[in-house]
């Protein structure tokens, strides 16, 4: 078990690797760079300038040209393969390894880590933009939860009858519907024609009502993804000995129901909690920007635009470490919830 | 003579009296399972339907999708009527126009095509590719399996949109980002993210279909690798391909909208003859400018793309229930 976990945990480190390898590949293959758009870009010398102060003006993966320098100056190899590799890619790398993410080419002066975790001066530490995303993907998680797994229950407990043919509708159109049209709808009807909310909000900690909207839209499909799960595996364990056992010697209905039915049938819902709430943390980027929500969906989709490499790729390696350990997550779940998995044994 | 005919007529009449049915394949009974599920048959029918209005777009709209029409603009769905307006409601334009005067409709009709186009050609090739992968790794197994399988899980690692959203912005401005008014670079970013799915399903099936007497059957009449990858295999794990392939076609329509709600999708053409001269992803975005203006222009995308989700929704799970009675009912 412990072994295993090792290894999974220790499998992430090329799996991150060559995600960020791939990122700067395709970020850097694209024409022009991040100064093109640039209000202090007035010269070629003052870009020069620019990338040199960002190393960007180094090659990308062996400074082949440093390193025939140094060689040719001293003669000495141990010093001239360090220079080698003072390339751009390397020493991201190895910032990244000190746990630095680098400087923001377009939030001139401030550093990636700052405007991603920390909050503006004052403000407590769920106010960063990270923070932001973290709170709305709770909230949207919860929703969810509070939504799907007791229609799920009900819709399992009276299998085949009307209620439960509405619930599997609702479920399957709410799964359905891509949370960002259902946003769409939603504005239309209750911003547009019927008057009732606001949708700018700039400021979303003094008050509780600009997060309803962005809570529901995201956490819409999860819930309606949760009841199907609920429902299903209900219904799974319905039909097991251990109920009609339960059953059988007299239990209340409702015992049975709470004790063994639930206990059991939450297992897969359980398991699935992780990843949903990765799913929501990394999918909220749409919805952030349309409801103007400061986390790091919309700060992914404005650097895009603006060609904020460092910030692209420090969230792009944020968003893929969040969805690993959510899946190394499961596995982890499964084994305390169900006594009867072990893990890291073949063909289990 | 006539004794002979007697006794001839007797079989034939019995077999008439019996006639053997053909016994019913596994395809006929999912089709027939299929075709009670009414919910999925309506969904079949919402998509042959858009299918049909993408095929024959330019018979079916009223205007040209690029053509704009001076002195027209944000005019008002036609059964709108303002009174001493310009903006007022007329049947030329059935759900208006667009802030330069182009019949929405008619837009809306020529979106459906790229919609389409979209959603079905990475769905090919998603499924070629993870067949082929899935089916290599799970028969050759050892170390080929766990090298291919290593590979997806890298790829399966990268958060899907944003690659291809990363993508989309990078190689925009190169030759591949101007094939198609950048349509064809979206098909590669969608089959480079999507086939790990259809990959590790195919080995799934193959490893569990491989311990099966009939494949050991095969071997033991000396069929070749190809031939048992190919006859046996392959039509054994056919049914959860197509599940998987009915959940990539509304994924990648899903893709095209949200990037050009972005403004990362195709690029607008200004040929008039393109073939695809909008998306309903273009459209979302222009729509949302004027969401105040004319509200039909975001409308109308929106609910064309719910629709066709939603029937793509229904008819998947249809298939699935349909394709393998063991699974109705799981998510």
């Amino acid at each position: 078990m412990t072994q295993y976990l090792i290894r999974r945990i220790l499998w992430l480190v090329p799996v991150l690797f060559v995600i960020s390898l791939v990122t700067f590949i395709i970020m850097h293959a694209t024409p022009g760079g991040p100064f093109d758009l640039d209000p202090t870009k007035t010269s070629e010398q003052i870009v020069k300038r620019l990338e040199e102060s960002f190393g960007l003006n180094k090659p990308l993966f062996l400074n082949t040209a440093a390193f025939q320098e140094t060689l040719a100056q001293s003669g000495n190899w141990l010093e001239a393969i360090p220079q080698l590799f003072d390339a751009q890619f390397e020493n991201y790398l190895g910032s990244l390894l000190r746990g630095d993410l680098g400087p923001s080419y377009r939030f001139r002066g401030r550093q990636v880590n700052e405007i991603i975790f920390q909050p503006l001066a004052g403000r407590p530490i769920w106010e960063s933009r990270i923070g932001t995303t973290a709170v709305l993907g709770i909230l949207a998680l919860l929703y969810a939860l509070a939504i799907g797994i007791p229609l799920g229950i009900m819709a399992a407990l009276r299998q085949n009858s009307w209620a439960d043919h509405l619930c599997l509708f609702i479920a399957t159109v709410g799964y359905g519907i891509p949370n960002f049209v259902l946003s769409i709808f939603l504005i239309i009807i209750l911003a547009v024609w019927l008057d009732l909310v606001k949708v700018i909000e700039l400021d979303y900690w003094s008050r509780w009502q600009p997060w309803v909207l962005p809570t529901i839209v995201l956490g819409t499909p999860t819930g309606a993804f949760l009841t199907r799960l609920t429902r299903a595996s209900m219904l799974e364990v319905m039909r097991m000995d251990y109920v009609r056992t339960a059953r059988a010697k007299g239990l209340m209905e409702r015992l049975v129901v709470l004790r063994h039915m639930l206990r059991n049938a939450l297992i897969p819902v359980a398991t699935y909690v992780g990843p949903a709430l990765a799913g929501l943390v990394t999918g909220s980027f749409i919805i952030e920007s349309q409801f103007l929500v400061t986390g790091i969906g919309r700060l992914f989709v404005e650097s895009i635009s603006r060609r904020d490499y460092t910030i692209i790729m420090a969230l792009t390696l944020l968003y893929a470490l969040l969805v690993a350990l959510a899946n190394l997550g499961v596995d982890l779940v499964y084994v305390l919830l169900d006594p009867r998995i072990k893990l890291g044994k073949r063909g289990g | 003579m006539a004794a002979v005919a007697e006794t001839h007529a007797q079989p034939t009449s019995l077999v008439r009296a019996f006639p053997t049915r053909k016994p019913a394949s596994l395809w006929s009974d999912a089709w027939r399972r299929l075709l009670r599920n009414r919910a999925s048959m309506v969904g079949l029918g919402i998509i042959a339907f858009f299918a049909l209005v993408a095929l024959l777009a330019p018979l079916i709209a009223p205007h040209n999708a690029l053509q704009y029409y001076a002195g027209n603009t944000f005019r008002a769905p036609a059964w709108v009527t303002l009174p001493n307006d310009p903006r007022t409601g007329d049947w030329r334009f059935p759900l208006g126009t667009d802030a330069i005067g182009r019949d929405v409709l008619s837009r809306l009709i020529f979106g459906t095509r790229t919609s389409m186009i979209v959603g079905f050609i990475p769905m090919f090739i998603i499924v070629s590719i993870g067949t082929l992968i899935g089916m290599i790794a799970g028969f050759a197994g050892g170390r080929v399996d766990n090298l291919l399988m290593r590979f997806t899980d890298v790829v399966y690692a990268f958060p899907d949109l944003l690659f291809i959203i990363i993508m989309m912005t990078a190689l925009r401005d190169t030759a591949i980002g101007n094939l198609l008014n950048g349509l064809v670079l979206l098909f590669i970013s969608l089959s480079i993210v999507n086939w790990v799915t259809v990959a590790r399903l195919v080995r799934g099936q193959v490893l569990s279909l491989k311990e099966k007497e009939f494949i050991e059957a095969a071997h033991m009449i000396g069929a070749s690798n190809s031939q048992i990858m190919w006859r046996h295999l392959l039509p054994n794990s056919l049914a959860p391909i197509i599940v998987a392939a009915a959940f990539a076609v509304p994924q990648a329509i899903l893709a095209e909208a949200v990037l050009g709600y972005l403004g990362l999708g195709m690029r607008p053409p200004t040929d008039p003859n393109s073939l695809f001269p909008t998306s309903w992803g273009c459209m979302l975005l222009e729509g949302r400018d004027a969401i105040n203006a004319q509200i039909w222009l975001l409308l109308s995308p929106a609910i064309c793309i719910a629709t066709i989700m939603l029937s793509f929704t229904f008819m998947g799970d249809g298939l699935r229930d349909a394709l393998d009675p063991m699974m109705r009912g799981r998510s």
